[in-house]
């Protein structure tokens, strides 16, 4: 069977927490293969938005279609997601979890989380309380990236890390990810991850106010992203 | 599913398995100290040292294993862990069953060594093995006379089960319900348990009140001639049949609002 080319689809997608509305009416087309910034100042609603993705948070209004099905066990061995928090068990080794993961999702590549592991110099028995906080960060992209998934949902993967691991994590990501695959990364550090992007989804307080190739807005604007980026936002 | 089960039996089997052993080794200790002839001299003291101590090691063993049934509930499903089970190509019936039943196993647990360690304390290897051996041996000589005894066992096994899930399932729910609340989740969770089962008590002294008040006299005699007519062992067995029937029903219906909680309704934090 053929597969559409549309990954993920979001439809008047809107969150409201009480008086605050974290999302507002989203209409997001995603195809498969690109890379996407999902940018925007703090509160702007990306982590809301990816969590809705996740099936974590359930949608106020508007509904969320990922490869054709709203989240559900489908669309989770879809999706690798890295949340942008602590989530895992840490009482558990490193090992143990590549075991957790090997053994829940059939597209885990141990191998290559191991070789992972070994360039980054972390110890597969170490149990992930005596790691520091970048580390575990560190682990949770290993984990996540070493799945063979159809869309990746990084939520600011970059942000607790040193810039030398930066740079291999962004070659690690760039690197593991299928042609067929897509990326969704969402940060406020573009200067670090504009040359990866193929086109940027703009957050302000819970709209989107751009969606478009970086190619285009290289082009009509005549500026970099991150240039772009602290114009829109401009304080 | 086996692997849900595997991993959270391996999260609870790491707190409480050395608690359990523990608290058996503890007993064993007390055991031998209490042989000494000193402590002959203040015969009386030692029992009722004992006694208390059942006591404590009963309580102590039952409160660590309920928090930790809450616990595993609320912080692996509805705390920041709750991000890697529910991205995990599982249904929400497959962690609800996983976690209640690891939960019912460890309950089962707690309670054998309670036991095994009161005897132990009492009486120390020899009384204990004595009694399991005699508990074994009457069962055995039951079984091969009375066939209404085994009957009557497996049905109050069965019934203690069906109880033991179904009062998980309630805490679950409790907790399913707290979730529901914006603010304040956990404090909603213990609200909602007292909401439920005071309702519940309520419910049942009116159900109670109204089928002793009520004119059912032609039902009561259908009734009456039907006991009579299956003896009064098929009394008791429609009787256990019922009790499970109905605690099923119950924990069904826990069942269902916490996976429909879990399955339309979760937000996490």
């Amino acid at each position: 069977m053929e597969q559409k080319n549309e990954l993920v689809v979001c439809s008047g997608l809107t969150k409201v927490y009480g008086s605050l509305t974290a999302l507002d009416h989203l209409d997001l087309t995603l195809e498969r293969g690109r890379f996407v910034g999902l940018l925007g100042p703090n509160g702007s609603g990306k982590t809301t938005a990816i969590k809705l993705l996740n099936g974590l948070i359930q949608p106020t209004e508007g509904t969320v279609q990922i490869d054709g099905e709203v989240p559900g066990v489908h669309t989770h061995n879809a999706v690798s997601y890295l949340p942008d928090r602590a989530y895992l068990n840490d009482w558990m080794k490193v090992c143990d979890l590549l075991d957790f993961f090997s053994d829940f999702y059939a597209d885990f590549d141990k191998v290559k989380a191991n070789d992972m592991l070994a360039a980054l110099e972390i110890s597969p028995l170490a149990r992930l309380k005596t790691l520091s906080k970048g580390t575990k960060e560190k682990v949770q992209l290993i984990l996540t990236m070493s799945r063979r998934a159809q869309l990746y949902l990084l939520d600011e993967p970059i942000g607790g890390v040193d810039p030398a691991a930066r740079d291999y994590i962004l070659n690690t990501i760039l690197s593991n990810y299928s042609e067929n695959a897509s990326v969704l990364l969402s940060t406020h550090l573009i200067a670090d991850i504009e040359r990866v992007l193929d086109e940027v989804v703009f957050l302000k307080n819970g709209v989107m106010t751009l969606h478009e190739s970086v190619d285009m807005i290289r082009e009509e604007h005549g500026k970099s992203v991150d240039m772009l980026f602290r114009e829109v936002f401009a304080c | 599913m086996l692997k849900l089960l595997k991993y959270e039996w391996k999260a609870c089997a790491r707190i409480c398995l050395p608690l359990y052993g523990g608290v058996l080794l503890l007993s064993l200790i007390n055991n031998l100290m209490m042989a000494e002839p000193v402590m002959d001299i203040l015969y009386g003291i030692p029992t009722m040292l004992v006694s208390m101590l059942y006591f404590g090691v009963m309580v102590a063993v039952s409160v660590v294993t309920t928090v930790i049934l809450i616990q595993r509930f609320y912080k692996n499903l509805l705390g920041d862990e709750g991000y890697l089970m529910f991205t995990l190509p599982v249904t929400v019936s497959q962690h609800i069953w996983s976690k209640a039943i690891i939960a019912l196993a460890m309950s089962v647990l707690s309670m054998l060594s309670a036991v095994l360690s009161i005897s132990l304390m009492a009486g120390g290897f020899g009384e204990t093995f004595g009694w399991i051996a005699a508990f074994f041996k009457s069962f055995v000589s039951a079984f091969t006379t009375d066939a209404n005894t085994v009957l009557y066992t497996l049905e109050g096994m069965i019934w203690l089960i069906l109880l033991g899930l179904a009062s998980v399932l309630f805490i679950y729910l409790c907790m399913a319900l707290g979730h529901l609340a914006r603010k304040h989740r956990v404090l909603m969770a213990v609200v909602w348990y007292f909401v439920l089962t005071t309702a519940g008590q309520f419910l049942f002294m009116l159900l109670m009140m109204g089928v002793t008040n009520l004119p059912f006299d032609n039902l009561w005699l259908a009734l009456n001639s039907m006991l009579r007519s299956i003896g009064p062992a098929g009394a008791i067995h429609l009787g256990m049949l019922l009790l499970c029937g109905v605690t099923a029903a119950f924990g069904a219906a826990f069942f269902a609002g916490t996976r429909y909680i879990l399955k339309n309704r979760l937000n996490l934090e």
